[in-house]
């Protein structure tokens, strides 16, 4: 065991890792942060993706003691102030969910994307979300509801800036 | 943010559980543990097909942590078999057996303290094999001689179906098909993996967290095994991470009971990607040979059906599938001479059993394929051909069973105008004659599916509502939602009958303890049956509101409308008074506004759809685009147009993949050849077409408000229509699927 700080959602947490724990195992294991998904374990369905430094990535396949100093985003801190985040309402208005199992990690792709290019173009999402599979919506209603999200993220911004 | 009103049906509504799953929140089985929680893990056959000589679990118990190493020996002596719906036919199964019938098979069981002592202690299992013959295809293995792969035979019950005679068909018509197809085993690949969490405790009881489509059937099958009445049985599944059919059998839920009986824990068991693909159920590979005789102006006169179908290891819900099937094939084509014979025999594979569409994608595959064919060769349009010989509306079948309002005639009208079918058909000849690098094909298919159970078995359904003293209400429901909407639909219905909004309805589901019976999420019966029950029940509690209501207004019944949660006089709106008020006054009464209520169902109405595809093949790569997709439907009245594309759209997603990329590749010794979800080749965000979907404007005069099924037939036509139009942009023609780019480029070096 090995004695590590990461920064997730906002606030340190220290805790004793394993070499070979991964952050999935960390969030979901240790942390009770179990919103993060488990799908294959082997960085192929984009079920348990986090943010990490702003890049969408597979905590499924990250050793957790690696990641000191990183700001890690979960699913459960992208809500704030009892307020759904955009892109989760955009999710729920859309009809983007169906199981809901692979969502989560859609959304943290989705976070990703939309942080760093606010007006993407519809291949920018869909490469966005290849790293995410989903069995239920193919894919349809996701893709609308990253592009409704990010309008309404825009359209808050200018007129947020504007203000 | 939408205003609420009780209003709903025809409008887009999210599954209502939504906000839990956006935000992380939603417990699925592997999110959950309780105290003293143990965690399963099972030895798999690493053989095909083999009796167990020895098995020594000595080195396995020494493990720190572990509590309990099971084989056989522990194990109930019942077989069972766990699909719900075929519980009663052929029980094949044991929890665990001396027997293992394929690589992947349950051989052991660990439980211990942490995932990692279990995983360690089930590698210290020693266990000898002696090897047996083993068949991997179905037609070898029903085979005269071949060695029995369990005590009754390898064939479990063939089904001879037929209408008028096929001599007569085939001299009537001027020209004869005959053709093979084959279709592959494929994994459900639900996003979440296969997992329970079983808790036997000191009152003899045993409760099982599952996601499960079936949870009825699972609590009948586990109190048959154990031996157990079904009042000590309590099946929950609290969420379903996808189902596709995977989740109506028993598969882990056995192993976790008998753990749980053992250990007196607790005892979660969660498949790893692999095992979920290796050990899950999948959708039965299959050999078709059709024969179809047809006029030369494209009158069919006859078609002979036969099929072998590859079970797996055990029974599960292939008798079903085989009869589904079977009852499908007279539902679509008028062809007055036809004949299903099915044999589904035993394999040396994982147990192949539900998949969305239940024998269905592999029955309109074949014929779709063919029709295909039929048509090019004869130089007619796919469309004339296919719309000469299906049924009209309000026909019956050629056994005398009736289709309903069936339209998939007007689907098929309706998406040659929508997609562009002649233009498309021009494209596709221009490229042809280009002959450059790239190739246009254009492909179309359709196919009915039914809405309920009734006619193979009784289709029921309980639903309760419970008004609370606020004038909200709790619907208590057996139906499974895999996440397809099941449960929102049911709630709209309640809403739109009883005047109450949505955001005042909660819902209790699939709890065997809680909820009143419920057949299952089988035949695509969420909205005509789940919906029926939903309905009938929620007119019962319109009674009751509306006898408070009459009261407290002072004004017939008659006259009140129930809307928005108030009851009001539909000539004065504002003489009206609230839920709240209403259910006040029944308390104070001594009367109480619940009510439940069984339904079942009289009919199996015939949803049916088209499907268009247009898509690019790079005769140098051999890899496929597809360009654009249109899905016409019929699903009678829509109840939510928002579920009813969501279900199209993943229908199509999972048709693409049966066509170009899927399916379940064994070696040679019967082993899984590539076991992570990436071998599975799901079609991806970036991989799928541009899609447009469309419902007739139609009424089933049966369904609740006039709907039927949409969730099976959304894939059913699909890898037909993409299949046919590789095979038209290349001038051929394929036999078997997935249609991948190395059998395109195979094909284009041959020829």
């Amino acid at each position: 065991m090995e004695s590590v700080v990461l920064n997730i959602n906002g606030r340190d947490r220290k805790i004793q890792v394993e070499k070979n724990w991964t952050l999935l195992y960390v969030l979901r294991e240790v942390l009770d942060l179990t919103g993060t998904k488990c799908g294959c374990g082997t960085n192929d369905c984009g079920a348990c993706r986090v943010i990490i430094d702003g890049e969408a990535r597979n905590s499924c396949c990250v050793q957790a003691r690696r990641l000191e100093g990183c700001k890690i985003e979960t699913i459960e801190g992208i809500a704030k102030g009892g307020k759904l985040h955009p892109i989760q309402q955009a999710f729920i208005d859309a009809g983007a969910v169906q199981c809901g199992f692979c969502t989560p990690g859609m959304i943290m792709s989705a976070k990703a994307l939309l942080d760093a290019c606010p007006d993407p173009t519809e291949e920018q999402i869909r490469e966005a979300l290849s790293h995410n599979l989903c069995r239920c919506t193919g894919y349809v209603k996701i893709v609308e509801a990253v592009q409704l999200a990010a309008e309404r993220m825009r359209e808050e911004q200018e007129g947020g800036s504007a203000s | 943010m939408r205003e609420e009103s009780s209003r709903v049906l025809g409008s887009p509504v999210p599954v209502t559980d939504a906000q839990m799953k956006v935000t992380g929140q939603m417990k699925y089985v592997d999110d959950m543990k309780l105290p003293g929680m143990l965690y399963g893990k099972i030895l798999f056959s690493p053989v095909a097909h083999a009796r167990i000589r020895s098995i020594d679990t000595e080195e396995a118990e020494k493990v720190e942590g572990v509590h309990a190493v099971l084989c056989y020996r522990d194990a109930p002596e019942t077989r069972y078999n766990g699909n719900g719906e075929d519980s009663d036919i052929l029980p094949s199964e044991r929890v665990l057996d001396d027997v293992v019938r394929y690589v992947g098979d349950k051989v052991a069981a660990v439980a211990a303290e942490t995932p990692e002592a279990a995983e360690r202690a089930v590698k210290l299992i020693r266990v000898e094999y002696e090897e047996l013959p083993f068949y991997l295809d179905p037609e070898e293995a029903a085979a005269p001689g071949a060695y029995p792969i369990h005590e009754h035979g390898n064939i479990m019950e063939e089904v001879d179906l037929g209408a008028g005679d096929m001599e007569e068909g085939f001299r009537e018509a001027d020209r004869i098909f005959t053709r093979d197809y084959e279709v592959p085993a494929v994994s459900h690949s639900a996003m979440e993996p296969h997992v329970s969490i079983s808790q036997y405790t000191a009152d003899g009881k045993l409760t099982v967290y599952t996601p499960s489509q079936d949870v009825f059937g699972q609590r009948k099958n586990l109190a048959k095994i154990f031996g157990l009445p079904m009042n000590r049985v309590r099946v929950i599944s609290p969420v379903m991470g996808g189902g596709f059919g995977g989740k109506i059998d028993l598969v882990t839920e056995p192993v976790g009971a008998l753990l749980s009986m053992k250990t007196g824990r607790p005892v979660k068991i969660v498949y790893r990607r692999k095992e979920d693909i290796c050990s899950g159920t999948t959708r039965h590979a299959e050999k078709i040979r059709v024969s179809m005789g047809v006029k030369e102006d494209g009158t069919l006169t006859a078609c002979d059906y036969h099929v072998y179908l590859s079970a797996g290891a055990q029974s599960g819900a292939t008798m079903s599938v085989a009869w589904a099937a079977g009852g499908k094939f007279f539902k679509m084509l008028s062809v007055p001479n036809l004949h299903y014979h099915a044999v589904p025999a035993y394999t040396n594979r994982a147990v192949a059993g539900a998949m969305r569409g239940f024998g269905s994608p592999q029955l309109f595959y074949a014929l779709n394929s063919m029709l295909n064919e039929m048509a090019r060769t004869m130089g007619m349009d796919l469309c004339d051909l296919e719309e000469k010989n299906i049924f009209r509306p309000n026909m019956c079948d050629r056994r005398g069973e009736p289709l309903g309002n069936v339209r998939i005639i007007d689907c098929i009208e309706r998406g040659k105008e929508l997609f562009g079918w002649k233009e498309a058909l021009k494209e596709q000849t221009l490229s042809a004659e280009e002959n450059g690098r790239y190739r246009i094909g254009v492909g179309m298919a359709a196919a009915p599916h039914g809405s309920s159970l009734y006619g193979i078995m009784p289709d029921t359904c309980g639903v309760m509502l419970k008004m609370n003293e606020d004038g909200s209400i709790t619907m208590f429901t057996g139906v499974s939602d895999m996440g397809n909407g099941s449960n929102t639909t049911q709630m709209m219905l309640a809403s739109e009958t009883t005047g109450i909004t949505m955001d005042r309805i909660a819902c209790v589901k699939t709890d065997t303890e809680t909820t009143l019976f419920d057949v299952g999420a089988y035949a695509s019966r969420g909205t005509y049956v789940g919906g029926g029950a939903a309905l009938k029940t929620a007119k019962k509690m319109r009674k009751k509101i509306l006898k408070e209501a009459s009261e407290l207004l002072g004004i017939d019944k008659k006259q009140i409308e129930l809307e928005d949660n108030r009851a009001y006089d539909r000539d004065n709106r504002d003489h009206a008074v609230t839920m709240r008020q209403i259910a006040e006054h029944a308390h104070e009464k001594e009367r109480d506004i619940s009510v439940s209520s069984m339904f079942g169902t009289k009919a199996a109405p015939i949803s049916g759809g088209a499907h268009f595809v247009k898509l690019r093949v790079d005769t140098q790569t051999g890899e496929v685009a597809v360009l654009d997709y249109v899905a016409v439907h019929d699903v009678g009245t829509l109840l939510n147009p928002m579920g009813a594309e969501g279900q199209v759209h993943g229908g199509i997603m999972m048709g693409l993949g049966y066509a170009l990329s899927e399916g379940i590749v064994l070696d040679e010794k019967g082993a899984v050849r590539g076991t992570r979800l990436r071998d599975c080749h799901l079609f991806r965000a970036d991989q799928m077409p541009k899609i447009r979907v469309e419902f007739l404007d139609s009424r089933e005069p049966t369904g609740p408000h006039g709907a039927k099924s949409i969730g099976e037939c959304a894939t059913v036509p699909s890898a037909a229509a993409v299949s046919n139009a590789v095979g038209n942009a290349l001038g051929t023609f394929f036999y078997s699927l997935p249609v991948r780019k190395e059998d395109i480029l195979c094909h284009i070096r041959q020829s």
